[in-house]
């Protein structure tokens, strides 16, 4: 009988697990592809997890707010025309015994198929409800690391130890925490005169979001690992400015065009003509990409995301506008689906809606390049020996020099200097 | 000018042990030391104090040993050669402090030290040197007071400092403060044959702790000879021929205490006086440096802890401030000390031990409280060792068992209280006391009992 395994895909690059937030369809539910299955929480953001196949979902095998590595099982979907029933309840491992040399499909990163069935054989038939006094527990089986004072307050206060955060010695939930989630009453205060919590001065210390913490890890990672270098140049405006306020008022697609939609563009075009930047270190080699997949750094609430644009060098710019218009929308949302987050090859960050002239970004890893887009400005410019008035605009380039020199960062400004300077291609 | 990632100025519990977990985290580290490694606790305090309890309290043993069958004709102490073992004792502790940094790959100077921008100025016979380093951390501790009128001389008038190089017993001394050092050197002089008062202004000895502490162990200095005057304040002194005359006031007047000399022990003051904390910037309060719960001064890069911050001036406070400030400057992430979950440890017999909320403060901070208290004379072990001076007290909170503090008097429970701590440190509730089985016979014992009783479960007393 053939089932279908449906994994925690990989929603972004960094992701590591994947928290099941809510299933959308349930056991015994019909399942067309595209239907979206479930929310997922990643390290960035929560996104959709859509179907990639037919069929009936028979079986969940995680349980909303549980985390899972990238590809574990999370539900078994029986192919379209299979009837899930009690007694022919598709396990993986009774489809393995029965037709081995039919094992059932899979799909993206399916852990190897002895350990599943492994796991299969050890499930015990009979589950023992834990007796009320047991120490609360992950359902995965990890203990909670929570003190004897921390258990007997939740256990009174029905507050769920699973969902708290640990501030005592190795992340131990304390009383503290306990306290924290019941609205922050009665917390023990110290004997003596202790010195003030805060430090003198500081105005108080505030946790970091997930996707702060992710940015925080990664930045210092590609800040202390990759060797920066950083090569700037000013471009010329004006016939760009001219033809985003031509295209805004037509309208329609072109409705909402923005200065970041004609500089994704432009990069994806000079990427095309100098390959080596749309490129990623690996060791001893260096990964030339076939997409052009630009990512645009976006603030959103928690901090930093980076939603990606895919084959920015194939669709026109019209689609471009499209998709960047909703990519930023989920992103403020943060409602993320599908490969929104993930397929980067290089990034674009624009701070040209503030006063900021020109500015050196962090590359994203493994990307081998960002671009950092300053604010376009009227300036004095000398051409044929006259001085005119223009509109500039000063990118900085940073690379990444294990494989990226500066003949190479100058040939690709001075592809998106032309390509922004005569912009008439980016509409071809 | 030598750069380092940390200066550390002092070297005692503190101070070296700092040293030592920040050379472990790959700092370059360097301890500027004015005296020798160690500290107050190696060579003045906790140490050479301990060498000298110890025999007083083997002294004090042996003499009353006839009531269980051990005879000892004769038996005198040498009170200089104990002073001397106490010395030697003090040495070789120095000398470990210097082997570990050598170890440790810390550097060692000698001079005192003084905060300038952007590191440390080191004077030693007037010569003097820069460090430069990222970080500083303060450690110099404190030294001992004293009331005015009493000028130290080290024979009629003297502090722990010098009690513990005099090599000649006095007949008589008159002990100003009850707190842990006095009750320690009033056991000692005791226990020697010496012939002892302490005077302590508060209502109890060791003001500070659980009051029941205090009142157990004024009991025991009675029955030892020690004359304990409670609630008495000193007044002045009258310098005689031969020692001197203490006058101190009373609830029902002045009383006039002669000796042949006075030991003040009425606390000690942080030395932060020529560290060139104003001229940096650095926030003290009454002496003490002000820091946050992770030692951070008010200066960027500036530590500070021991002694020198206060309010617990303990070693094994100072060497927690230690790592914890070294692991935070190092970018670690790592709790502050909390000083309800510090041991307090006092050597005399009966031992004092303790972790936590009095019983006062307990009741103070307006919740339910229930307190525990078990006898030591109830105790198999106890009886059988003949040690039944003393008891257990758990002040626990109502509603969930929580152990708020620990109170022991006894002997060994200095030993005892590391239970206390783990209990406090670990958030545990009488329940986990209870439902710790605890091996017959041992003192230990009494801290299950206790914890029983304080459920109203008792089952020995």
């Amino acid at each position: 009988m053939p089932s279908i395994e449906v994994t925690m895909p990989k929603l972004s690059d960094t992701m590591e697990e994947g928290k099941i937030l809510r299933w959308l369809k349930h056991e015994g539910d019909r399942v067309a592809i595209g239907d979206i299955l479930a929310e997922v929480e990643t390290d960035k953001a929560n996104m959709e997890l859509e179907a990639y196949d037919e069929g009936t979902l028979a079986e969940l095998k995680v349980a909303e707010g549980e985390s899972v590595p990238v590809g574990s099982v999370i539900a078994l979907l029986a192919a379209a025309g299979e009837q899930k029933s009690a007694t022919a309840k598709p396990s993986a491992q009774a489809a393995a015994q029965r037709a081995p040399d039919k094992a059932p499909e899979q799909r993206l990163a399916a852990p190897a198929r002895p350990v599943e069935a492994e796991r299969e054989t050890k499930r015990p038939t009979i589950v023992r409800r834990p007796e009320p006094a047991a120490p609360a527990t992950a359902r995965d089986g990890e203990p909670v690391r929570a003190s004897p004072l921390a258990r007997k307050i939740a256990r009174e206060n029905e507050v769920d130890l699973r969902a708290l955060r640990g501030t005592g010695p190795g992340g131990r939930i304390v009383e503290k925490d306990v306290r924290a989630a019941l609205g922050g009453a009665g917390v023990e205060p110290v004997r003596r005169s202790a010195p003030a919590e805060s430090r003198p001065g500081a105005r108080g210390r505030i946790d970091l979001s997930r996707i702060r913490r992710t940015t925080a890890k990664r930045m210092g990672e590609a800040k202390r690992e990759v060797p920066h270098f950083y090569a700037s140049a000013e471009i010329v405006m004006d016939e760009a400015v001219r033809l985003k306020e031509g295209l805004a008022a037509q309208g329609g697609d072109f409705a909402g065009i923005t200065f970041t939609h004609l500089v994704v563009k432009a990069v994806a075009l000079a990427l095309v003509r100098v390959p080596e930047l749309n490129a990623s270190y690996d060791g001893d080699a260096m990964v030339l990409h076939d997409a052009v997949n630009v990512g645009m750094a976006t603030a959103v609430d928690e901090g930093l995301v980076v939603p990606v644009l895919h084959h920015c060098d194939r669709e026109p710019l019209a689609a471009i506008v499209r998709q960047a218009r909703g990519l930023v929308e989920r992103a403020r949302a943060g409602r993320f689906g599908g490969d929104d987050l993930s397929g980067g090859t290089f990034t674009v960050s624009n701070l040209g809606m503030f006063p900021v002239s020109d500015f050196a970004a962090v590359i994203n890893p493994p990307q081998a390049a960002i671009l950092a887009v300053g604010t376009i400005r009227e300036s004095a410019m000398v051409r044929e020996g006259r001085v005119v008035a223009g509109r500039v605009m000063t990118v900085t380039l940073s690379c990444d020099h294990r494989i990226i020199d500066g003949v190479l960062a100058g040939r690709f400004l001075r592809e998106l200097k032309a390509l922004l300077e005569q912009p008439l291609a980016l509409l071809l | 000018m030598p750069e380092y990632d940390l200066i550390v100025v002092g070297a005692g519990p503190g101070g070296y042990v700092a040293a030592i977990r920040a050379a472990q985290l790959g700092l370059r580290t360097v301890v500027v030391e004015r005296d020798r490694p160690g500290g107050v606790c190696g060579n003045w305090g906790c140490i050479p104090s301990k060498a000298i309890l110890t025999d007083a309290a083997l002294f004090a043993e042996l003499k009353a040993g006839a009531a269980r069958g051990i005879v000892a004709d004769n038996i005198r102490a040498d009170f200089g050669r104990v002073i001397q073992r106490s010395r030697e004792v003090a040495d070789r502790q120095a000398k470990g402090v210097e082997f570990l940094f050598r170890k440790n790959n810390v550097s060692y100077v000698e001079g005192t030290g003084r905060l300038i921008r952007g590191g440390v100025m080191v004077t030693n016979d007037g010569r003097t040197d820069r460090l430069a380093g990222r970080h500083v951390l303060l450690a110099t501790g404190s030294a001992e007071r004293t009331l005015p009128g009493l000028e130290v001389d080290g024979a009629l008038v003297m502090t722990s400092r010098e009690a513990l190089d005099r090599r000649e017993l006095p007949t008589s001394v008159v002990i100003i403060g009850g707190g842990a050092v006095g009750v320690e050197f009033a056991y000692v002089y005791r226990s020697f044959g010496a012939r002892v008062t302490v005077v302590e202004m508060a209502a109890t000895l060791l003001p500070g702790m659980d009051a029941d502490l205090g009142h157990e162990l004024e009991r025991s200095f009675r029955r030892q000879g020690i004359e304990v005057l409670t609630g008495h304040r000193y007044e002045r002194i009258e310098r005689m021929p031969r020692g001197a005359e203490v006058i101190v006031a009373g609830p029902s007047g002045p009383t006039t205490l002669a000796a042949e000399c006075v030991l003040v022990a009425v606390g000690r003051r942080p030395l932060s006086g020529d560290l060139g904390l104003e001229e940096a910037g650095v926030q003290t309060r009454n002496g003490f440096v002000v820091v946050d719960s992770h030692m951070r001064t008010s200066v960027d890069g500036v530590h500070a802890i021991g002694d020198l911050v206060g309010p617990l001036l303990l070693a094994h406070v100072a060497s927690e401030q230690g790592v914890v400030a070294v692991e935070t400057m190092a970018g670690r992430e790592v709790n502050g000390v909390d000083p309800a979950r510090m041991p307090i440890c006092i050597y005399c017999l009966p031992e004092v031990a303790a972790v936590g909320l009095t019983e006062a403060e307990a009741r103070s901070r307006g919740n339910g409280v229930k307190v525990g208290k078990f006898p030591f004379r109830a105790l198999g072990k106890a009886m059988a060792s003949g040690h039944t001076d003393g008891f257990v007290k758990i002040v626990s909170e109502d509603r969930y068992g929580a152990v708020l503090g620990v109170h022991m008097i006894g002997t060994g429970v200095t030993e005892l209280i590391a239970e206390g701590v783990l209990a406090r440190s670990l958030e545990a509730t009488t329940a986990e006391l209870i439902g710790t089985v605890h091996a017959h016979p041992t003192m230990a014992e009494a801290l299950r009992e206790a914890a029983l009783a304080a459920e109203g479960r008792t089952v020995n007393a």
